[in-house]
C-alpha cells in the first residue's frame, strides 16, 4: 500500500540504477475494460525543474521503498491517449462526488494498493487522517490519540464510488452512467454542495427528463442560477420537461433577458401552458396550480369516461391522476369523481350519477393558506382551481402543497452565504 | 467586456447590471466596520487632513485588488480558499487559512468592541449589549434565513451615508481639505507609520478578497457579464473610500482643529457633540453600531465557510450540528471568543481594535502574493491572466505594503531609529 502524497517527489531510477528524476505525477487510465480499480499506466517525472517527462509503467515496479526503480528499458516515452487521469494534477486536493454518500468531498490523499502483482488505485482518502498525513503530523497525532485510546478520524471512499466533476480541463468522461443511475433527489443533494457553474456541468451530462426531475428537487433560486449557466436551447429543453408549475417558478427567478430567450425557444404548447400560469401571483392558487388534469363531460357514461381518460394525452403526463373532473359544455366545473370510483362503478351508469356534485374548489386568487386549508381539511390529494365564473383553470396537488409547508422544518439547508 | 453576440439594447444592459450588482457593494459596506471607523477617526483627529492624500492611492489599490478577486471568481467559478487548496496543497493552505482565521478573530473582537462602544454612547453597559448582540447574531444566522438578514443589512447600509452627513455637518474648510487631498506628505514616527499601515490594513482587509470572491461565485456570475461585475466592484470600492474620507474629514474639522485627542470611535462620537452638534454625534454613533453588528454577523460566517471550503468539511448539507460540526464549531467559536474577549477586563478596547487592523496590514502581502500567483496561472485563467500594467501596479502595491510593514516593525522595536 502506498499513498500518493508520500510518493510525490520520490527519486526515480531506471533499471540500471541511473537517476531519471523525481516523481511529479501518477497517471491512471480509468476506462480500461470495466476494471473497477484502474491500474497505473505511466509516471510523470520531473528533472531540474523542466517540463515533466511521461514514462510508461512496467507493472512490476515496487512502491514500498524510498526510491522507485523503473522496470521497462529506458528510452521510449509514454504516448498519452487523452484518457489518462493525472492523479496529482486532476484529483488530489480537488472536489469529487461520492456517489455512495450523495455529497461532494475534497480529496486529501489517494491510496494505491497491490492487487495481484500490480498497483492499482483503490481508495480515496477524504478524512482527517489524510489531512494530518499531508501536514506531516500523522504519527504525532497517532501517539496522542493512542494515549487517549481514540482513533484518528479516517474516512475514505472506494474509487468505484467516485465521480469527477466535469471541467473544461479534465478530459476524462468516466462512467457518467453512475450519476445517471441515482435517484433525482440524490443527484439534487449532490448539486446543492456545488457552485452553480459546476452544477450546470453535471446537469449537462444528464438526459432532459432526468435533468428536469433533478431541477424540481432544488430551490427555484438555485435552479435559475444553474439554468443560466447552460445554453438557452438546453435550458429550454429542460424547462419543457418540468411540471408547468415548477417551470413557472424557475422562469420567474431567472434574469429577464435569459427568461425571454428560454421562453421563446420552448415548444409552443409547453410555453402556452407556462404563459397561462405565469399571469398569476406566486402565492395564490393560480401560481401554484398545474394545468395537467383530466376532465370529462358530466353527461357521458362511465365506460365512455374511462375510454376518454385512457385516450387523453394529458393523463399520461398528469402529476396526479386520482380525480377526474366533470365539466359542462362551457368548461364549468360541475363535479368530481375519484378514479377508483370510476373504475369500480357500473360501466353503464352515467358519470353524473356517481360524481360528487359539490366538489371542494378554490378560487384562482385564493391565498396559499386557503389552498393548504382546503387540502388538509378535506383530506384531498388535489384541489381544483376555478375562476370567478367557475371555469376550471387547473389543480393544486397535495405534494406541491406539502412543499409549501416543509421548507421551515424539513428542507432546511445551511444558509447560502450570498 | 461584452459577449461576442449581438449588442444588447441599453435597457437589457441596465437590467443585467442590476442583477449582477451586489458582491462588490456589500463587501465595501462590511469593509467600513468598527475597526475601520475607529482608524479613520483617529487618523483625522491626530493628523488632521494630512492623511487624506493617501486615501486616493488606497482607493486605487483597493480597486486593483478587488478587481482581481472578482476576475478570479468569475473566470474560475471557484472561491479563493478553493483555489488556494487546489493549486498549493495542504501545507500552504493550512498556513494561509490559519492566518485568515486569526485575523478574522481579531476583526470580530473589534466588531464587538464597536458594539460595546456605540451602545455605551446610548447609555447601555457592554455587559448587556455585547452578549445580547452575540446571541442575536448567532440566532439570526442559525435560526433565520440569510436572505432575510442580508435584506436588513442592505437597508441598514444606507446608514453609512450618515458619515458623509456628519462630515458635512462638521463644516470643514473645503479649500484646505482639497489641497490636503492632493499634497503627499510622509514622516517617520511610530504613531504616523502605524496609522498609515493601519489605514491600508483596515481598508484592504484580507477577509474581503475571500468574501467577495465567494459571493461572486455563489451568485453564478458568467464570464460574459464580467464587465458589469467590474462596475459593481469599482463603485463599491470608491464608495468605501469616500465614506472613509468623510469620517477622517469630520474628525479633522472638529477634533484636530480643537486639539482633542481620542482613542476610540466612541470618544470621537462623544467629542463631536459639542463641536459639530448633537445630530452629528448621534449619526456617528448609529453608523458605528450598524457597522459593528453587520460585520459581527458576516465575519464569523464567512470564516466558517472559508475553513470548510479549504479542507473539504461539510458546510452545505444540513443545519444539523452532527452533519456539519466543523462549520458550527468555527462559527460559534468566533462569536463566543469575539464577544468574550471584549468582556474580559484585560486590555483597553482601542488596543485590540487598532492592533487587529494593523495585523490586517501585515498579513495583506501574503494574500496578495497568493492571488497574483493564481491570477497569472494560464491553466486557470486562460486569456484572463493579468496584463503587464495590472501586474506592474499590483506588484508595486505588494512591494509598498511590505516596505511599510517593515518600517512599522522597525519603528516599533527601535523607536530611536526614526528620531522619535
Amino acid at each position: 500500500m502506498a499513498y500518493l502524497s508520500e510518493l510525490l517527489g520520490r527519486e526515480v531510477r531506471d533499471a540500471k540504477g541511473a537517476l531519471v528524476g523525481n516523481l511529479a505525477d501518477v497517471l491512471i487510465s480509468p476506462e480500461g475494460n470495466g476494471d473497477p480499480y484502474p491500474r497505473i499506466v505511466a509516471l510523470a517525472i520531473k528533472r531540474n525543474g523542466g517540463e515533466p517527462k511521461l514514462l510508461p509503467w512496467g507493472g512490476t515496479e515496487d512502491l514500498a521503498g524510498n526510491k522507485i526503480i523503473l522496470q521497462l528499458p529506458a528510452g521510449a516515452p509514454y504516448q498519452p491517449t487523452g484518457n489518462e487521469v493525472f492523479l496529482n494534477r486532476d484529483v488530489l486536493d480537488k472536489q469529487v462526488i461520492d456517489t455512495n454518500g450523495f455529497r461532494v468531498v475534497r480529496v486529501n490523499d489517494l491510496e494505491l494498493a497491490k492487487i495481484g502483482d500490480d498497483y492499482r488505485l483503490v481508495n480515496v482518502d477524504i478524512g482527517g487522517r489524510g489531512l494530518l498525513r499531508r501536514l506531516g503530523w500523522e504519527d504525532a497525532c497517532e501517539h496522542v490519540a493512542e494515549a487517549f485510546h481514540r482513533e484518528l478520524p479516517s474516512r475514505s471512499i472506494a474509487f468505484t464510488d467516485l465521480e469527477f466533476i466535469p471541467r473544461g480541463d479534465l478530459k476524462v468522461r468516466v462512467a457518467r452512467a453512475k450519476l445517471n443511475e441515482l435517484h433525482p433527489a440524490d443527484i439534487a443533494a449532490i448539486l446543492e454542495d456545488l457552485r452553480p457553474r459546476d452544477a450546470g456541468q453535471l446537469i449537462r451530462g444528464l438526459s432532459d427528463e432526468k435533468a428536469a426531475d433533478v431541477m424540481e428537487e432544488l430551490e427555484p433560486e438555485f435552479q435559475a442560477d444553474v439554468l443560466e449557466t447552460l445554453s438557452d436551447e438546453r435550458a429550454a429543453d429542460i424547462v419543457e420537461e418540468m411540471e408547468p408549475d415548477e417551470a413557472v417558478d424557475v422562469l420567474q427567478e431567472m434574469e429577464e433577458d435569459k427568461r425571454a430567450q428560454v421562453f421563446n425557444l420552448m415548444e409552443p404548447d409547453e410555453s402556452a401552458e407556462v404563459a397561462e400560469l405565469i399571469k398569476h401571483p406566486e402565492d395564490t392558487a393560480g401560481g401554484l396550480m398545474t394545468p395537467k388534469y383530466v376532465t370529462v363531460s358530466s353527461g357521458i357514461a362511465v365506460a365512455e369516461a374511462l375510454r376518454r381518460v385512457r385516450a387523453e394525452a394529458v393523463a399520461k403526463e398528469a402529476e396526479t391522476l386520482y380525480y377526474v373532473y366533470a365539466v359542462d359544455a362551457e368548461e364549468h366545473l360541475v363535479g368530481v369523481v375519484s378514479l377508483s370510483d370510476l373504475v369500480l362503478a357500473d360501466p353503464a351508469s352515467s358519470v353524473d350519477a356517481i360524481m360528487h356534485h359539490k366538489a371542494i374548489r378554490v378560487q384562482v386568487d385564493a391565498s396559499r393558506e386557503d389552498v393548504l386549508e382546503a387540502i388538509a381539511k378535506y383530506n384531498l390529494l388535489a384541489v381544483p382551481v376555478v375562476d370567478a365564473e367557475n371555469h376550471l383553470q387547473g389543480i393544486v396537488t397535495a405534494d406541491d402543497a406539502l412543499d409549501l409547508i416543509l421548507p421551515d422544518e424539513w428542507k432546511i439547508k445551511l444558509p447560502r452565504l450570498f | 467586456m461584452t459577449s461576442g453576440r449581438r449588442p444588447r439594447p441599453l435597457r437589457t444592459r441596465l437590467l443585467l447590471l442590476l442583477a449582477v450588482v451586489g458582491p462588490g457593494i456589500i463587501t465595501a459596506n462590511v469593509d467600513n466596520d468598527a475597526g475601520g471607523i475607529t482608524t479613520y477617526s483617529v487618523a483625522g483627529a491626530h493628523f488632521g487632513y494630512s492623511l487624506l492624500w493617501m486615501l486616493g492611492l488606497v482607493a486605487l489599490a483597493l480597486v486593483i485588488i478587488q478587481e482581481m478577486s472578482a476576475r478570479l471568481g468569475v473566470i474560475t467559478g471557484k472561491g479563493l480558499a478553493d483555489l488556494i487548496r487546489e493549486s498549493m496543497g495542504v501545507r500552504a493552505t493550512a498556513v494561509i487559512i490559519g492566518i485568515v482565521v486569526f485575523a478574522n478573530l481579531a476583526n470580530t473582537v473589534s466588531e464587538f468592541a464597536g458594539v460595546s462602544a456605540s451602545m455605551e454612547i446610548f447609555g447601555v453597559s457592554k455587559y448587556v449589549s455585547v452578549p445580547f448582540v452575540a446571541v442575536l447574531v448567532w440566532l439570526l444566522i442559525v435560526k433565520g434565513s440569510y436572505k432575510f438578514v442580508e435584506r436588513i443589512f442592505l437597508v441598514a447600509s444606507a446608514i453609512y451615508l450618515s458619515y458623509v452627513l456628519s462630515g458635512i455637518l462638521a463644516n470643514p474648510p473645503w479649500g484646505k481639505v482639497l489641497q490636503a487631498a492632493i499634497t503627499p506628505s510622509f514622516h517617520f514616527d511610530v504613531a504616523y507609520v502605524t496609522i498609515f499601515v493601519t489605514v491600508i490594513g483596515t481598508t484592504i482587509a484580507p477577509w474581503m478578497q475571500f468574501y467577495q470572491q465567494a459571493s461572486i461565485v455563489d451568485k453564478g456570475i458568467k464570464v460574459e457579464d464580467f464587465g458589469y461585475e467590474r462596475v459593481d466592484v469599482i463603485v463599491g470600492s470608491l464608495f468605501a473610500v469616500l465614506v472613509a474620507a468623510f469620517i477622517t474629514i469630520a474628525c479633522a474639522a472638529t477634533l484636530f482643529a480643537n486639539g482633542v485627542r481620542i482613542e476610540t470611535a466612541k470618544d470621537a462620537a462623544l467629542a463631536l457633540g459639542p463641536l459639530a452638534g448633537q445630530h452629528a454625534a448621534t449619526l456617528f454613533a448609529l453608523g458605528l453600531l450598524n457597522a459593528s453588528v453587520f460585520s459581527a454577523a458576516i465575519l464569523p460566517l464567512s470564516t466558517a465557510y472559508v475553513v470548510c471550503e479549504a479542507f473539504g468539511w461539510e458546510s452545505g448539507v444540513s443545519r444539523d450540528w452532527m452533519d456539519a460540526p466543523v462549520f458550527f464549531f468555527v462559527y460559534t467559536a468566533l462569536i463566543v471568543l469575539g464577544a468574550g474577549i471584549i468582556l474580559l477586563p484585560i486590555k483597553s478596547l482601542v488596543e485590540t481594535m487598532l492592533a487587529s487592523q494593523t495585523l490586517n496590514g501585515v498579513l495583506l502581502p501574503v494574500i496578495l502574493i497568493t492571488m497574483l500567483k493564481l491570477i497569472n496561472d494560464k491553466r486557470l485563467m486562460g486569456k484572463y491572466v493579468n496584463g503587464r500594467i495590472m501586474n506592474l501596479l499590483s506588484w508595486a502595491t505588494v512591494v509598498i505594503l511590505i516596505v511599510l510593514t517593515v518600517i512599522l516593525v522597525m519603528t516599533s522595536f527601535f523607536p530611536g531609529l526614526a528620531g522619535g
